[in-house]
């Protein structure tokens, strides 16, 4: 890189106006590939790296080429430049969800691990579904009754509504604390995000709910106090414009509805 | 002299016809897939994504309109760019989201422990 500006430094101070200056894309690929280049993408996802090396030879190539042509057209040294930027970039996206979803995938064992613990230790008898189901995740009171919120990421697999195997210690536990609800009706409902079609959401999130319940059912609780809904993305819980509100808004809730008065 | 001029007209029109060439189908084809990929997986509903995203488009729009006013090579680069966008604008959307699924099973395991 240094040992082909010098020649151009000084030809440039020779002849100025002679030698083409180094595109601003041209520029920016380099800084760009070498700051990626020097992260874990260089490990994590070196072929997409190698892409992105190929396509910066090819612009350098390029500029190389041309640099000394009187009134030569440099849009396409600009655009292989900003093809070579681009690559780089999605290299360096690329790596980051792999090791975004590596990490999750350890974490998830951890998880497991965690919940099993927690259903190692004795209950606590209590009447108040509130309290035996706050012991689980995030719990809510609202007209439809007491709410205990799961994470979909957690229970089931993006776009699908196969049961994940890390979900079942909790849904386990859940299934012992519902059973206990003598006389009680749940329901169970599924939402998501606004990503994707209606009509692709409410199947999804009703298949999803589907699922929830049957293994609640095959756990002991009762068929006919327990039903499902599926809502697609209706009641967001969070913003759906940004990944962290849409990760909360995919969800399922397991709802203990009021005693019928 | 009749059949020179023939031939003369049939070499004019043919280098016509040769300068308002098409980009080639598969490099069209593969920019509007891209496009189409990044559009249907959501990524529009990510900032960043639907920032490359909309370049991805105006890029796509551009290279076909160079296309036909004769401009292929250049054309085909303009199209190349638009499926990088558009490839980009997947993988961060993809990125963003693996993140926010990890930072939500990380904060479930801080409940439990």
């Amino acid at each position: 890189m240094k040992t082909r500006l010098i020649p151009g430094i000084l030809l440039g101070a020779c002849a100025a106006g002679c030698v083409a200056e180094r595109p601003k894309e041209l520029v920016d690929a380099h800084a760009t590939y070498n700051r990626v280049a020097a992260g874990p993408t260089a490990t994590v996802n070196p072929s997409g790296l190698a892409d992105a090396k190929a396509e910066l030879d090819r612009a350098d190539k390029s500029y190389e080429d041309h640099k000394y042509m009187q009134n030569r057209d440099t849009d396409f040294t600009r655009d292989e430049g900003y093809i070579a930027m681009r690559k780089a970039q999605l290299a360096e996206a690329e790596a980051n969800a792999m090791l975004a979803s590596r990490e999750k995938a350890r974490l998830d064992r951890d998880l497991q691990a965690a919940l099993l613990r927690q259903q190692a230790k004795p209950a606590v008898k209590a009447d108040d579904a509130a309290q035996r189901l706050g012991n689980m995740g995030p719990v809510r009171q609202d007209e439809r009754g007491t709410i205990l919120t799961l994470a979909g990421s957690i229970v089931f697999a993006t776009g699908q509504y196969k049961l994940r195997n890390e979900s079942l210690p909790k849904l386990n536990q859940i299934a012992v604390a519902l059973k206990d609800l003598n006389g009680r009706t749940f329901l169970v409902e599924g939402y998501t995000d606004s990503t994707g079609s209606d009509a692709t959401n409410l199947q999804l999130s009703k298949k999803r709910a589907s699922a929830v319940r049957e293994y609640l059912i095959r756990q002991g609780v009762p068929a006919d106090q327990i039903k499902a809904k599926g809502n697609g993305k209706d009641r967001p819980v969070a913003s759906n414009d940004t990944p962290e509100g849409r990760a909360e808004n995919r969800r399922v809730e397991i709802i203990v509805q009021p005693r019928p008065s | 002299m009749c059949k020179a001029l023939m031939t003369a007209i049939a070499i004019v029109t043919l280098g016509a016809c040769a300068s308002v060439r098409p980009v080639s189908p598969e490099r069209l084809r593969a920019s509007e897939q891209a496009v189409q990929n990044a559009t249907s997986t959501g990524a529009d509903r990510d900032p960043d994504g639907a920032k490359y995203l909309a370049t991805a488009r105006s890029q796509l729009a551009e290279g076909k309109k160079l296309s036909g006013s004769g401009e292929p090579a250049r054309a085909e680069k303009v199209l190349e760019r638009a499926e990088v966008d558009a490839r980009l604008a997947s993988a961060v959307a993809r990125e963003n989201a693996s993140k926010a699924d990890l930072k939500q099973t990380a904060e479930m395991l801080k409940q439990l422990q």
